[in-house]
């Protein structure tokens, strides 16, 4: 046994920190989580980045790995669609969650403050290329169908001037 | 027929003896069942057009994989042959006035446009009719006739015209199921019926009915045709069902390859369907699984559940064995989505797994659909002015088990809460008593007038069950006579006559010798089928019979009971099983199948003309019983029968009284220990007819059911003198020893450190206010201490919920507290969730471990306090954990006790490879054990809630009074018989025979006690003098019957 312990990082857990999760907007739903992971088979992000899964941060959170969840750049990639709490048997709000989770992370130091509102403009600026792109491709004959990196550079043009 | 019952003329019967029982399903008909066995009469009313309910419209039973009709259809038959029970099918209980012992029940019945007393249940008339609608039995998947039966084994087999599909009801001009019918049943004029019953009490068993596509997030599923419910799937698999056993539902290009289970659709899910959990389905999926994989096309299957809920009888090896499938694949989660493919190709599944999202193509989804009480229950439950649950399940009155709010109304089965098969049947049968306790006719002498010494003649004489000698001619059939043998062929519907030509079989058994008469039958085990048998018997004086059928198994008793009637001994007929035999394993080859039929047919044959029987005989019952052990079961059970006037025994080997109620323990939310254990004191203290023997253990037991001669040795405490012996005869016996808990020495720490408790020693430590967690900060519990491993493969049941409920109490006193609880799997189920729920949301952490990689636990020192150091692996994220615990608190299995060994030695009674005592079915037997007259209940049977077994206690005293009301028991038609003159003594067969039946005299040849004997045949094939021959299996009958059979 104290080999395994000494080969495999022992994780401590912080007891406090769920607590604190659970005091933001939300996160009175946080202690319902059964793992089910509904949220993570549903979620949009995770159809694209299989690194990502609501339910994982969820079990990390009730874990007490702060530094893991605050550091972590999943965080920052919801896309706070809400899919996760509409399916969610338990209810848990988990976007309403990771919101409360981006903000204990600017304010404990782990992403800068400046760091973040570049964020939440890249995000703006993500929002208004998806939908120039969508918006285009609408627009286009179906046969004469662009691809997406084609769509993609004439909405950047659009956008830009 | 029913416009024939008018108020004040009860249907048959003392109207205030007479139990009205609601619901023809599982529960009905065993609750109706049982309450006439004790004596009353009964009325069952049904919704539909048969009884059976949802447990019918099953293919296969969990865990055995029976036929779940086979075994229903015997139940079914003895409703047919009841003198005590009449079914009104098509009716619906309006209200009930009155109060308990005297009520009126208003009750309307739905015209079938068929008379029941004339129809027959040919079937001309369905298809004659040319009208095809959906059948809703078949969940309308496939079609039926607008005069139709339920399904082909249905009972009644009245068949019922559905008004708004038949020709004739919209105006049209058709007869034809009137041309063709050869009794002239049609009746297009029958109006409803109105009527008012009056009975003494009233069972309400309304069963169940499966959450639809509004109790679910995503409705749109039910759109896919990959998509169907387990109850669908069920169906599929059946015989009977819409693709006649072939998993190809319609819309598939071709049969499923990859299948997915989604299980929880609808349960566990309060904010779109329903919060509990529903219980049957983790176990019904299993089973789906373990059929599947064995279809060639299926090359895949996943199952997608959050726990798997495997908690009943033999569950456990079932799942691990499911699990060890090359085709299964376990996921920890629930289907977050479906979404079709395209019309080829599917659909893909969207699930997660180890923290991961999950995506998967599959051809059929099966979605394992929650249940809720059912429209009709909810109806009466509203008429009645019950009190139900925010679920609509009605509420029990506290500390009760069966009892409504409403005094004299009773309910059972998932009317009153999501649950199993087996516990229904429990829970039936003890509603039957519960109703019958208020209404049996007390003997004249009160009951302090009771000699102590003797037996007391039967108290319920008047209601006594009275044996049905043959009342035609004395038994006839002497080997004198000329052999008249009579064969019936069954066509079984088409399950026979699908693929054996039974008309060619019956055909060509009549041309063979002594053959006096053959004939096939629709369904030879259909109330008018006997009946025409035993009629035809009589007329052309056969005097062996041979039933071409099914098993014997199931359904000898029934063919019996017809030759009694006909007033032959019931030890001349045999039965042949050419459905399970031949039809059902050989459907691709008709020929060989009906070779093969004549064949065994003709051993048959051979083998009835070498039976022989002695004539019947009937041995008195001991109205006494003896109850062993003082468990919650065996209290509850000894107190219902002394209170219905039989004399109990109560023994009990330790020196402990009241089993688990003895102990401190926090049954949130219903059960209040302390009370029920001071309840139970002072009724045992008052109650004349009960003994009760500390100290005392079974050393002997001879005899058989009614007059079991039990001898006892009951220990002095302190002294040194030798064991006091007492000997008495009672009718039957109940073994309710309990069970124990495991202590898990030198695992987790325990006995080494005073932190590490058992969930038993921290509810006697909260109950005597010894613990003191003020200054600690975290507690954790460990489930699955000693169960669901390779040394005790079974899951004790009760754990999970004692662990949630011993947590929530622990953070109610000290609410600073962080509990934790590591588990495999969380298996509250059925309401219990409830509980589980509430536990998360006061912020009690649920973690799980791996069976693999358990929690690993050291004592420490963290400044000056002792603590416990706990490291694991989560299998959630993938992390090795360490943290440090004030206190630890093991969820240890639940053991059978020692003495299960001792006692199934004496009473021979089999137990399970757990050590556990074994009943007679897994479902529909309960309570019974492979011995008449010896029962189970409670832990000893198998780990259960202090809940269940009040219930099974309750079940037992009910199958029990049953057999002790009946005053008297008829021999077993086939038993052993002893040559004298070749017998050398040499005492083989007492040393084998498991009902102790051989009495050896001090001199000459030994005996076989026909009323002990089973008709086993052990002895015979261990007799060296070859000196015994038992009848059934006549020696001379199977060696003669051997040639026809092989060289066919």
């Amino acid at each position: 046994m104290e080999n395994t312990s000494s080969e495999i990082p022992l994780l401590q857990g912080d007891a406090g920190f769920a607590q604190e999760v659970a005091a933001g907007p939300g996160g009175d739903t946080l202690p319902l989580c059964y793992q089910c992971g509904t949220c993570t088979g549903c979620c949009p992000v995770g159809a694209v980045d299989e690194g990502f899964s609501p339910a994982l941060i969820i079990q990390w959170i009730r874990l007490g790995l702060r530094e893991r969840v605050l550091g972590s750049p999943k965080i920052w990639l919801c896309l706070q669609c809400h899919r996760c709490s509409f399916s969610c048997p338990q209810g848990v709000r988990f976007a309403d969650i990771n919101g409360t989770l981006r903000h204990m992370a600017v304010r404990e130091g782990f992403v800068d403050a400046a760091k973040a509102q570049e964020f939440a403009a890249l995000e703006r600026d993500l929002s208004a290329l998806r939908c120039a792109v969508l918006d285009r491709a609408m627009r286009e004959a179906p046969n004469a169908a662009l691809s997406t990196e084609e769509l993609v550079r004439e909405a950047l043009r659009d956008l830009h001037g | 027929m029913a416009s024939g019952l008018r108020r004040k003329e009860s249907p048959c019967g003392d109207p205030l003896q007479t139990i009205v029982v609601v619901g023809g399903g599982v529960a009905g008909m065993h609750a109706a069942l049982q309450a006439a066995d004790l004596g009353h009469p009964v009325v069952v009313l049904e919704r539909d057009l048969a009884l059976g309910g949802h447990m019918a419209q099953l293919d296969k039973t969990y865990p055995t994989l029976d036929c779940s009709l086979c075994i229903l259809s015997p139940r079914l038959l003895a409703f047919g042959r009841h003198p005590r029970i009449r079914v009104l099918v098509r009716a619906r209980l309006e209200n009930v006035e009155g109060c308990a012992g005297s009520f009126v029940c208003t009750v309307t019945q739905e015209p079938a446009s068929v008379n029941a007393e004339k129809c027959i249940g040919c079937g001309s008339c369905a298809r004659a009719c040319p009208v095809e609608q959906p059948d809703p039995f078949n969940l309308d998947l496939g079609p039926t006739k607008a005069i139709r039966t339920l399904y082909p084994q249905a009972f009644p087999s009245t068949h019922a015209i559905d008004r708004r599909y038949c020709l004739h009801f919209q105006g049209k001009d058709c007869r034809r199921c009137a041309e063709v019918c050869p009794t002239g049943a049609i009746d297009f004029e029958e109006r409803p019926h109105v009527m008012e019953l009056e009975a003494g009490a009233v069972i309400l068993a309304g069963g169940f009915d499966l959450l639809d596509r509004r109790f679910i997030a995503h409705p749109h599923w039910f759109d896919s045709p990959h998509v169907v419910t387990n109850l669908a799937l069920e169906r599929y698999l059946s015989a009977t069902g819409p693709t006649r056993g072939v998993v190809h539902p319609r819309g598939l290009i071709a049969p499923p390859r990859h299948i997915v289970f989604a299980q929880c659709v609808g349960s566990r899910d309060p904010v779109h369907g329903v919060p509990y959990c529903s219980g049957y389905c983790c176990t019904a999926a299993l089973k789906h699984i373990q059929l599947t994989a064995a279809l060639p096309h299926v090359e895949r299957i996943t199952l997608c559940a959050m726990d798997v809920r495997a908690h009943g009888r033999d569950c456990e090896p079932f799942f691990r064995r499911v699990q060890a499938m090359d085709k299964v694949r376990l996921l920890h989660g629930r289907v977050a989505d479906i979404v079709p493919l395209g019309t080829d190709r599917g659909v893909e599944v969207l699930a997660s797994h180890g923290g991961k999202p999950l995506r998967m193509e599959a051809d059929l989804v099966v979605l394992a659909m929650g249940m809720r009480p059912s429209a009709e229950a909810l109806r009466i439950a509203k008429a009645l002015g019950l009190q139900t649950d925010p679920f609509g399940f009605v509420r029990i009155k506290e500390h009760h088990t069966v009892h409504t709010s409403r005094d004299g109304v009773y309910a059972c089965g998932a009317f009153m809460g999501p649950k199993s098969i087996p516990s229904t049947v429990q829970e039936a049968c003890a509603a039957a008593i519960a109703a019958s306790a208020r209404l049996t006719i007390r003997p004249e002498a009160s009951l302090s007038d009771v000699p102590a010494t003797a037996p007391s003649p039967a108290p319920q004489a008047s209601v006594a069950k009275t044996i049905q000698e043959p009342d035609g001619p004395a038994p006839r059939g002497a080997s004198q006579t000329a052999l008249r043998i009579g064969v019936f062929v069954c066509r079984c519907g088409t399950n026979i006559a699908g693929v054996i030509d039974t008309a060619e079989v019956a055909r060509w058994v009549k041309k063979l010798p002594d053959v006096a008469y053959a004939a096939e039958n629709l369904f030879s085990c259909s109330t008018d089928a006997t009946t025409r048998m035993a009629r035809i018997i009589r007329e052309k004086g056969l005097n062996r019979i041979v039933v071409a059928a099914c098993s014997p198994r199931s359904h000898l008793p029934v063919f019996q009971e017809v030759l009694a009637k006909a007033g032959l001994p019931p030890g001349y007929i045999r039965m042949v099983n050419i459905r399970e035999q031949c039809s059902w394993v050989h459907p691709d080859k008709p020929h060989e199948a009906l070779v093969k039929a004549k064949a065994l047919l003709a051993g048959t044959l051979a083998h009835v003309r070498a039976a022989w029987a002695a004539p019947p005989m009937a041995f008195p019952v001991t109205p006494s019983a003896l109850v062993l052990g003082s468990s919650v079961a065996a209290l509850t059970a000894a107190l219902r029968l002394a209170d219905n006037g039989i004399r109990v025994l109560v023994a009990e080997s330790g020196d402990t009284f009241g089993g688990r109620l003895s102990q401190a323990y926090f049954g949130r939310p219903e059960v209040n220990v302390n009370r029920l254990y001071r309840h139970f004191l002072s009724r045992i203290r008052t109650q004349p007819l009960l003994r009760v023997l500390m100290h005392t253990e079974l050393a002997d037991c001879r005899g058989s059911l009614g007059r079991f001669h039990v001898e006892l040795r009951q220990r002095r405490p302190g002294a040194a003198s030798a064991a006091e012996r007492i000997e008495e005869t009672v009718g039957a016996i109940l073994i309710a020893v309990g069970a124990d808990v495991w202590k898990p020495d030198n695992l987790y720490g325990y006995g080494h450190s005073p932190l590490v408790l058992t969930q038993a020693e921290l509810a006697t430590a909260l109950e005597r206010g010894t613990v003191d967690l003020a200054r600690a900060r975290t507690v954790f519990m460990i489930q699955c201490v000693g169960s669901r491993n390779d040394e005790r493969p079974y899951c004790s049941r009760s754990c999970c919920q004692q662990a949630v409920s011993h947590a929530l109490e622990l953070k109610d006193h000290f609410p600073h507290l962080q509990i934790t609880i590591v588990h495999r799997d969380m298996r509250t189920y059925g309401l219990a969730e409830i509980t589980y729920q509430k536990a998360r949301q006061a912020g009690i952490r649920f973690l799980r471990y791996d069976e693999k990689q358990p929690p690993r636990v050291e004592p420490t020192r963290f400044g000056r306090r002792s603590t416990l150091d706990i490291r694991w692996d989560d299998p959630d994220t993938g992390d090795f954990f360490h943290e440090r615990a004030d206190l630890l608190v093991l969820s240890t299995a639940t053991v059978p006790s020692p003495e299960n060994r001792h006692l199934a030695s004496i009473l021979r009674v089999p137990l399970s490879a757990d050590g556990f005592f074994l009943e007679r079915h897994v479902k529909l037997a309960p309570v019974e054990t492979a011995v008449e007259g010896i029962f189970i209940a409670g832990q000893c049977h198998s780990p259960k809630t202090i809940t269940e077994a009040l219930v099974q206690g309750d079940a037992a005293a009910a199958k029990m009074l049953a057999v002790l009301r009946q005053g008297s028991v008829r021999r077993a038609a086939f038993v052993a018989v002893i040559d004298p003159g070749r017998c050398s003594r040499c005492l083989s067969c007492a040393a084998v025979c498991p009902a102790q039946a051989v009495t050896v005299p001090a001199v000459g040849p030994l005996r076989v006690d026909p009323g002990a004997c089973q008709g086993c045949g052990l002895c015979a094939a261990e007799c060296p003098a070859r000196a015994i021959d038992v009848a059934g299996a006549e020696e001379a009958g199977l060696l003669g019957g051997m040639p026809s059979v092989f060289c066919a």
